[in-house]
């Protein structure tokens, strides 16, 4: 219920600074502005740029909609997934992160342009000689995004109810890493 | 920072904490015992019954991959082990198992006597009828049906409240792994436990280790963080396989034992779904209670009941797309099991450690082992569709989903074929590595029947890295009996040899 204030309040703040034109680097003069987007918004630290648009569409073929269930493809699925990744060996976020731009890159020979623009079923056909490739990273570097973008779907309470999943008996349980908290219960806004 | 002590064990799971217990006469005597663990202490508060709050509690947050990618190993790291967030299953290692390991001096009746002792004291059971779940009362009508003979796991869990995030951490305390019964009993008689401790290498009578800060909400360690060398009579190795073998061989010990990191075994496991026509709500209840061993002797492997929450449910299901969207939307009416698959031990497979010094797992599914999975699929499939499955989700079928027209075995067999086995795309996991440092007598035997390193008396081995072969079952109660000779052998020579006491 506070996030959910906080979060209002945040855009009557906003609101309150563009009606007076109060430009947001002056605005510490009102509000402690730093302290207040920590707790309210989310800024990716690794999935920015072409990565960020490859992994929306990537997670829109592997999750797509139906029924009460929306597509995977949504700045939720991308904050969770940026937490996560920020949490991992920095060997390994590093071959992620290169996985994914050659994704961008390949959809050239799959549509004829980068992965985040080519057709639908260009990008499902991407996806799928990825996972069946001959070469291991390609199986590796999709079990991975897969995973991940799972991870980023799945976690998030909002998706909870469309599967029927109860989650925890405990549910205010004081959470371990409040970001993750907040990111899972979409109580903070992600921007990249 | 350098400390002295008279025993030091290194890992606080099934093995350590076992160990550790066995070790209470001693400590009681005056001996300075510590409990070393790389991971840290975690409160009962801190199971947040959060799928992706509770990752931290597996290394590598659960995503440990074999060098091959086939296989992601999930192993605790943690106080407690891997009995932090196991599901209680207690079986007794088999007689044939015993005697096929042919380990001199290691005895059923030895074994018997303290399987017995030690499912007291954990408090083993066999579950009531109250704690079945309706996915595991389907899975009881399935094998019934198919007239094959279904059996109840023997589980360590006391006033079990029955919510189902036993692989979470139990955070009423009712299973009763060693973060419940043994490790408190140890501390409260004076052995020290070190959480976030990390080792990484052992020398003559000799720990070094670096103590990492705690992680928030976490039990702090008494000592502060950095750089530590512990001066100990007896050093006990009980950070699990594929750990155990990993440390001795950073440490040098592999130009003396060649053995160490071979004979290694990972219990190759899938988990299988199939989509019931009404809910079942399989995430909650007990989700362990029932296994069938029909293809045990045949096919090696064993069926169980399982539970996966929706993250991991959608790892195992290895599909994704329409089929995924479609399977995950009727998340509480899927129906699960897992495969066993007891695996052999192969001259390829072993644990390495890297340049960087990171502990590797090389491993590769044989064709033998793919068989056997995809057999188990097949069988699962029946087991399923007996139970009244409208469609099965399998792995190695084309297409992967499998509506109940197609429920007959033979139709089964054309659809679900071993040519269909992409490593790495089909979903395999472990949370049974063993072996690395075989117990016995030959040349590529690490340990003694007691787990004495050879030629070190001063070094022991207790936990599942002992395993000279597959225990073919759920290993922890193996584990703790062997752990619980290890502490048995220290105490009447082990000590007194060192005549430090």
């Amino acid at each position: 219920m506070s996030a959910y204030l906080s979060i209002n309040g945040e855009v009557i703040f906003r609101e309150f600074l563009n009606y007076f034109s109060i430009n947001m680097k002056d605005a510490h003069y009102f509000y402690d502005i730093s302290q207040y987007e920590q707790k309210t918004m989310y800024k990716c630290q690794y999935i920015k740029g072409h990565r960020s648009r490859t992994i929306l569409a990537a997670a829109d073929c592997i999750i797509p909609a139906h029924g009460h269930l929306e597509s995977a493809g949504s700045m939720n699925t991308i904050g969770v997934m940026d937490h996560a990744i920020s949490q991992m060996p920095s060997q390994l976020r590093f071959q992620f992160l290169l996985f994914i731009s050659i994704v961008h890159i390949l959809g050239i020979f799959f549509g004829g342009r980068c992965f985040a623009r080519n057709r639908k079923s260009d990008q499902i056909r991407q996806l799928r000689w990825m996972e069946r490739s001959v070469i291991r990273g390609f199986r590796m570097g999709f079990l991975g995004l897969k995973s991940y973008v799972c991870m980023g779907y799945f976690t998030r309470e909002s998706t909870w109810a469309s599967i029927h999943y109860g989650g925890p008996l405990q549910y205010d349980q004081p959470p371990t890493d409040s970001v993750i908290r907040k990111l899972c219960q979409n109580k903070c806004k992600v921007y990249v | 920072m350098k400390k002295r002590y008279d025993i030091v064990i290194v890992g606080s799971g099934a093995g350590g904490g076992t160990i550790a217990q066995k070790l209470i006469p001693l400590a009681k005597k005056g001996a300075k015992i510590a409990i070393l663990e790389q991971g840290p202490h975690y409160p009962h508060a801190f199971f947040t019954q959060r799928e992706i709050e509770m990752m931290c509690l597996f290394r590598y947050n659960g995503a440990w991959p074999v060098t091959s990618g086939e296989i992601t190993i999930a192993a605790g790291q943690c106080v407690g082990g891997s009995t932090l967030m196991y599901t209680g299953v207690s079986f007794r290692l088999p007689q044939d198992v015993l005697d096929e390991w042919h380990v001199p001096d290691l005895t059923y009746e030895d074994l018997s006597t303290r399987f017995e002792q030690i499912e007291k004291e954990i408090h083993v059971i066999i579950p009531s009828e109250s704690m079945i779940n309706d996915n595991n009362r389907l899975f009881h009508q399935g094998c019934q049906s198919l007239g094959w003979p279904v059996k109840k796991i023997p589980l360590n869990i006391k006033n079990c409240e029955k919510v189902g995030f036993c692989n979470l951490g139990c955070n009423s305390g009712s299973k009763q792994g060693t973060l419940e019964v043994q490790i408190p009993k140890a501390v409260s008689a004076g052995i020290d436990l070190i959480p976030n401790c990390d080792v990484y290498g052992i020398s003559e009578k000799k720990v070094h280790a670096t103590i990492h800060k705690a992680p928030p909400g976490t039990i702090d360690g008494p000592w502060c963080p950095g750089r530590i060398c512990i001066n100990s009579d007896i050093i006990v190795l009980a950070a699990g396989s594929p750990c155990t073998p990993g440390l001795l061989i950073k440490s040098g010990f592999q130009e003396r034992l060649p053995g160490i990191g071979q004979n290694i075994c990972l219990h190759p496991a899938m988990t299988l779904y199939g989509v019931y026509p009404k809910p079942i709500v399989n995430y909650r209840g007990f989700p362990k209670t029932y296994y069938t061993d029909q293809f045990t002797a045949s096919h090696d492997y064993y069926i169980e009941t399982a539970f996966y929450y929706p993250f991991v449910a959608t790892r195992h299901l290895g599909i994704w797309g329409k089929d995924l969207s479609e399977v995950m939307s009727k998340y509480n009416q899927l129906m699960t099991v897992l495969v066993l698959h007891h695996d052999n031990v192969m001259p390829e497979n072993r644990i390495t450690v890297n340049r960087k010094g990171i502990v590797q797992v090389q491993y590769k599914l044989s064709r033998q082992n793919i068989a056997s999975l995809c057999h188990a699929q097949i069988q699962s499939a029946r087991i399923f569709f007996a139970a009244g499955c409208e469609q099965i989700i399998m792995p190695c079928a084309s297409p992967h989903v499998i509506q109940r027209g197609s429920c007959d075995p033979k139709t089964l067999a054309q659809i679900i074929q071993t040519k269909n086995f992409i490593p790495i795309k089909t979903p395999v996991s472990s949370a049974h590595p063993q072996g690395g440092c075989a117990m016995g007598e030959g040349k590529n035997a690490v340990t003694n029947s007691w787990g004495q390193v050879h030629g070190f008396s001063w070094l022991y081995v207790a936990d599942a890295s002992l395993f000279p072969k597959s225990a073919h079952v759920n290993p922890y109660l193996t584990v703790m009996a062997l752990a619980d000779r290890v502490g048995e052998h220290i105490i009447r020579f082990g000590f007194n040899q060192t005549g430090s006491i």
